[in-house]
């Protein structure tokens, strides 16, 4: 089963498609994969301090219930459960939102996580350089200049809405081209999928 | 105080050496090596895995620098440098950084970023080489993990002229003079090498070649004299000079940048020496080392015209030792030593021209026993003290056993370090472009603290108590084996294992206000190799000579092993993009290691016309590259991996097999003179993105001149 909507993303002033596809039909969680939502895209870099140029500094802000971005504009409300900027990412809690979103990283494989244990530790966002997840969901080369999602590296999350998202970042560039090229390929595309556990409980089956 | 204390010690072992000097030995006149033991011993007794490489060998594939002589011998494979720029040699599995280097038992210093270039050393004067494999420190300290690599020159108690004029593709031509004057035991010896070529370039697209032109001269005088047949001073002084003219491309951020300059290096030695000989076996050597490395290079953008980069480089390596061995009696010897080195540094790379030393004192003990004919034992010690990171032990041990003439069994167990170099300890590196500052380990604490006094530092992600001083990185090795000479054929294995640990890394220190990561070195990773050399040779109806060798290797990072073990190593498919589990028998290992690599070597006398002919055949089974190999003049060297989690395994992309030809023929014409004609790399293999050090096919021709008067 597959459907495209369009949403109107106000923040950055264009419109980006999301793909929504739904797997596993059997089981009451279902995971759902989102394709290239953006996290502050640029335009380019300044030839002369070669810093990133077009990129509005937002944040893009992500509701995992029904896979809905959120405008800038409720950034301070309950309404959004993840933000996503360069390669950034925040939860609405602490410094960045109102909410009380929380989460980790674990090291286990997206399908072998059927369940969080009860003694997890889950973080919030406590300081710019203390965040949650922040960048420790990626491993970036210097010589390459490709940033890519580390293997085996699941985030697990509690919603603003008290429920539990357990969660995989695929890529980070537009398309997720299996050997991403810096000089090529567009980055701050994020490509994940993610599994929510409607029924509040802390089990993925 | 400890220097004066060890002086002392040394006058009370000297005269208890004299007391023992009336007895005599004959020495056999069999291949003897020297680095095994700092002595001279017969080649078949050292019960350590010794390599030894004789004049007619390096002679007769027409080799002209160090790597042409290295890259075909068992068990040595030669890799590129970290960044790309030239080669080192891998032993056993390690890097380059881990095989001491020596000319007449002393240390070649100047190495890049822990890598000799072996181009820099001229071949022609060179009369053995002898490789010890397994940790050596127990004899030589520092970085003697992997083995020794002792390059050993003429010496000669005759008037001699030798002239070698190489030629070859690329306008590379090397040519060299030895010249010595003896009368009675004085001799003088003067060697002069010219080495220039126009570099080659593997990418014709990429601005600039691949490597650029360069030349270089070494000069050296050798000076023996024995008088009343147990003394004898030698001097030997070298200098160097290489000039580099470089041009290309360099990539930065996601700009290329055009430059050109000049690359000089110079380097110089003097080495007196005094031996007095108790006895044939017993004997005193007081010896003094000094050498001088620079580099200078200056690098301006071609548009602009303005500096690039500026970089200037001097070490200085002083060291005095005195030695001494003594045989109690006809089954025991003793040799001790003790000896100082001093270090010095200056370069702008520490962020100002302030001198940088270290001084190590030493001490060595060696004990060997005959118990029994077929029996030696080999056993002893060293023990460095350090200004830096104080004292370090190095035990060695090792036993050989002739079961018969024929078979003969060897193990060994030794202990290797090496110590921090001024780079990981004085570093002061600020690249703003980038956005990060390294800052060596002496270093660390005071810029924290300096820069935390000034309220820049955001974030510290070790405490200041943790910012230690460096160890030593240091190994535990073990190697066995068997030799098997039956008729003509000759049969040596050697099983090694090495476990190396505190091996140094850069490490993410602090986090600055503006943002720039700060970074120093720590002790961190573990790993370990292991594998097994097969080496056989025979010759056939005394005119074909045929060698085959072959490694099996391991190289692992023991931190990776572990994580797998526990279920925490992940690979990413780049197709469906989901992580899966990486699997112990997954995991290959370390970057540039082959599992499989060795030689097949033919030798051919063509009867009637008298014309030798060698072919090589030079194999070297897949591997991998990680993937911060970095830039090589403006090249990105590709990376193996293809599941994003920086190690290599069977899901990512090594780099194929190859084999490399090398041929040779070599005709003699009045025993004076030798005409060669080959080809190195015949069959023209490279590889510019894995392997941009790697040069294609090279003719060459080669004429020796050589003259010996008869006393």
């Amino acid at each position: 089963m597959k459907k495209s909507f369009f949403v109107l993303f106000v923040s950055l002033l264009f419109i980006v498609a999301c793909d929504k596809t739904t797997n596993d039909p059997s089981s009451t969680a279902k995971s759902i994969t989102i394709k290239d939502l953006p996290g502050d895209p640029t335009t380019g870099f300044d030839q002369t301090t070669g810093m990133p140029i077009g990129d509005s500094k937002k944040f893009t802000f992500f509701r995992f219930s029904d896979s809905t971005i959120i405008s800038n504009a409720d950034s301070a409300t309950a309404k959004w459960d993840i933000g996503f900027r360069s390669s950034t990412i925040i939860l609405n809690s602490g410094i960045s939102g109102p909410a009380t979103a929380a989460g980790f990283i674990q090291n286990g494989l997206y399908s072998e996580i059927k369940e969080i244990s009860n003694d997890s530790i889950f973080k919030t966002d406590v300081s710019a350089t203390n965040l949650a997840i922040g960048k420790n969901w990626s491993t970036y080369n210097a010589q390459t200049l490709i940033l890519s999602p580390t293997p085996g590296k699941t985030l697990i999350i509690k919603c603003s809405d008290g429920k539990y998202v357990k969660m995989e970042i695929l890529s980070y560039y537009k398309g997720a081209p299996a050997s991403p090229n810096a000089m090529v390929n567009a980055a701050r595309y994020y490509t994940f999928r993610y599994t929510y556990q409607a029924d509040g409980s802390k089990k993925f089956e | 105080m400890r220097v004066h204390n060890i002086i002392a010690l040394f006058v009370l072992w000297c005269s208890v050496v004299a007391s023992s000097w009336s007895q005599t030995d004959t020495l056999t006149l069999d291949d003897v090596v020297i680095t095994a033991t700092k002595t001279e011993r017969s080649l078949v007794k050292v019960p350590l895995p010794v390599t030894l490489i004789s004049a007619k060998e390096i002679q007769k594939i027409a080799s002209s620098r160090l790597q042409d002589i290295l890259a075909e011998q068992s068990g040595l494979i030669i890799v590129p440098q970290i960044n790309g720029l030239g080669n080192g040699v891998q032993l056993q599995g390690l890097n380059p950084d881990y095989t001491l280097i020596l000319i007449d038992g002393e240390p070649i210093i100047g190495r890049y970023a822990g890598t000799l270039e072996l181009n820099r050393i001229t071949v022609a004067d060179i009369k053995k080489i002898e490789i010890v494999k397994g940790p050596s420190s127990s004899l030589y300290g520092s970085d003697a993990l992997a083995g020794v690599i002792n390059i050993i020159t003429n010496k000669f108690l005759t008037n001699k002229i030798n002239v070698n004029v190489k030629l070859a593709e690329r306008k590379t031509s090397d040519a060299s003079i030895d010249l010595s004057y003896a009368k009675n035991t004085f001799s003088n010896q003067i060697f002069f090498n010219h080495f220039s070529t126009e570099g080659y370039d593997l990418s014709k697209n990429i601005y600039g070649q691949t490597v650029s032109p360069y030349s270089n001269i070494t000069a050296k005088y050798k000076l023996t004299y024995e008088w009343k047949r147990n003394h004898e001073f030698q001097f030997s002084a070298k200098y160097f000079k290489e000039k580099q003219n470089n041009e290309y491309q360099v990539i930065h951020s996601l700009d290329s940048i055009r430059v050109y300059g000049n690359g000089y290096i110079t380097d110089w030695s003097l080495f007196p020496s005094y031996q007095y000989k108790f006895t044939n076996k017993t004997n005193i050597i007081a010896r003094t080392y000094i050498t001088n490395y620079e580099t200078k290079t200056d690098l301006k953008e071609l548009e602009s015209k303005s500096d690039y980069y500026n970089d200037e480089f001097s070490q200085r390596f002083i060291r005095p030792e005195l030695q001494s061995t003594c045989n109690f009696s006809k089954h025991q010897n003793w040799t001790v030593g003790v000896g100082i080195v001093k270090e010095f540094i200056r370069t702008n790379r520490y962020g100002d021209q302030n001198q940088r030393k270290q001084q190590t004192n030493y001490g060595f003990l060696q004990y060997e026993w005959n118990p029994l004919k077929n029996w030696n034992l080999l056993s002893g010690f060293r023990y460095d003290y350090n200004t830096v990171y104080k004292g370090q032990w190095s035990p060695k041990i090792a036993i050989q056993y002739s079961a018969t003439k024929s078979l003969s069994f060897r193990a060994s167990f030794g202990t290797g370090f090496k110590s921090p170099d001024f780079r990981q300890l004085y570093l002061n590196f600020n690249n703003a472009a980038a956005g990060y500052s390294v800052f060596g380990t002496e270093n660390l604490k005071s810029q924290i603290e300096e820069l935390m006094s000034k309220q820049l530092i955001q974030e510290l992600f070790i405490p200041l108590q943790n910012m230690n001083v460096l160890r030593p990185e240091s190994s535990t090795a073990w190697n066995g084996g068997i030799t098997y000479t039956i008729r003509k054929h000759n049969i040596t294995t050697n099983v090694f294992r090495n476990d190396i640990k505190d091996l140094i890394e850069t490490q993410t220190v602090a986090l600055a206000t503006n943002q720039n990561f700060i970074y120093s070195y720590s002790n961190i990773k573990r790993a370990l190799t292991q594998g097994i050399e097969v080496n056989y040779q025979t010759t056939i109806r005394e005119k074909i000579k045929f060698a085959i060798s072959y490694q099996y290797l391991q190289a692992k990072d023991k931190d990776i092993i572990d994580l797998i073990k526990k279920n925490q190593m992940f690979g990413r498919d780049p197709n469906t993009l989901e992580s899966y589990k990486i699997k112990q028998s997954d995991y290959i290992g370390l970057p540039h290691r082959s599992r499989h690599s060795g030689f097949v070597k033919v030798g051919y006398t063509i009867p009637k016309i008298g014309v030798e002919i060698n072919v090589r055949y030079i194999y070297r089974g897949s591997f991998g590259i990680a993937g911060t190999n970095g830039t090589v003049n403006g090249t990105l060297i590709n990376s193996s991996d293809r599941n994003s989690n920086s190690i290599i395994d069977k899901y990512d992309d090594l780099v194929s097999p190859y084999g490399l030809v090398n041929l040779s023929l070599s005709k003699e014409f009045k025993t004076q003179w030798m005409l060669q004609l080959g080809a190195d790399n015949l069959l023209n293999y490279t590889d510019p993105t894995n392997q941009p050090t790697l040069i294609g096919r090279t003719a060459f021709i080669k004429i020796n001149y050589k003259y010996i008067q008869n006393k």
